[in-house]
């Protein structure tokens, strides 16, 4: 499976329900990042959670978000980062209005 | 589908799971088990919670806890992958709010991971009881 984005590309997290396993933390669904790199390919954390492992690797992302994007009213230098390894399913592009 | 389900795991199984004293015994309706499963997120989801000032003082780690980690390393390995570490986490985030938040981080590595090798069949509740109970009894004689 190759990776559908590329590094700079602005990203929305899927904001949707997490049921069973998931990795992507609950503050930052529905937020807007950047990608900062592609990680390689890798099984879907959500099935290993249940014993399966037959399905396909899935691009997994280093994505970079600014603090003051996530929290409201944060203070600290516009420049803050966190950064999140996210799988390419939890993924939309952030395309221009 | 339910029947379907039951046929597969075994409804005592299933049963016993869902009800043991061990594992998911704060889960104990099936009613709370739908409420779970309506939520957006898990219990376990914190991040960015307010939590408070953070102590800094050195934790605990006792041997048992080093032990049931490198049995979990050994019983994960390449040859064995029997536990996975994606699968003992979807098991302490099943355990209830309950009983997650009473035990400890390696209590509840533990406890998932034995519930996990329940369900494989690795061995049974009823020997892992009996082999605990002996342990207790060779204690208590010395």
């Amino acid at each position: 499976m190759s990776a559908r984005f590329a590094s700079g590309t602005a990203v929305i997290i899927v904001d949707r329900p997490a049921h069973g396993h998931v990795r992507v933390p609950r503050y930052i669904r529905g937020k807007r990042g950047r990608v900062a790199e592609c990680l390689g390919a890798f099984l879907n954390p959500e099935d290993l959670a249940f014993g399966k492992t037959a399905g396909p690797a899935i691009p997994l992302y280093r994505i970079r978000f600014q603090q003051g994007a996530i929290w409201s009213g944060y203070d600290g230098p516009p420049k803050d980062s966190v950064f999140i390894e996210i799988p390419e399913h939890w993924l939309k592009e952030d395309l221009p209005l | 589908m339910d029947a379907e389900i039951g046929r597969r795991v075994g409804v005592q199984d299933l049963v016993r799971l869902v009800t043991s004293e061990i594992g998911y015994g704060a889960v104990t309706s099936f009613s709370s088990l739908r409420e779970l499963e309506t939520m957006d997120y898990g219990y376990h989801d914190v991040g960015g919670n307010e939590a408070g000032p953070i102590s800094q003082g050195e934790l605990r780690w006792d041997f048992w806890a080093k032990q049931s980690e490198a049995m979990r390393v050994i019983l994960g390995d390449g040859s064995r992958r029997l536990v996975s570490l994606d699968e003992l986490r979807r098991g302490f985030e099943n355990f209830g709010e309950a009983l997650y938040n009473r035990l400890g981080f390696y209590e509840r590595r533990l406890v998932s991971m034995v519930n996990l090798l329940i369900e494989k069949e690795v061995f049974t509740r009823e020997e892992i009881d009996a082999r605990v109970a002996a342990i207790q009894l060779a204690r208590e004689g010395d």
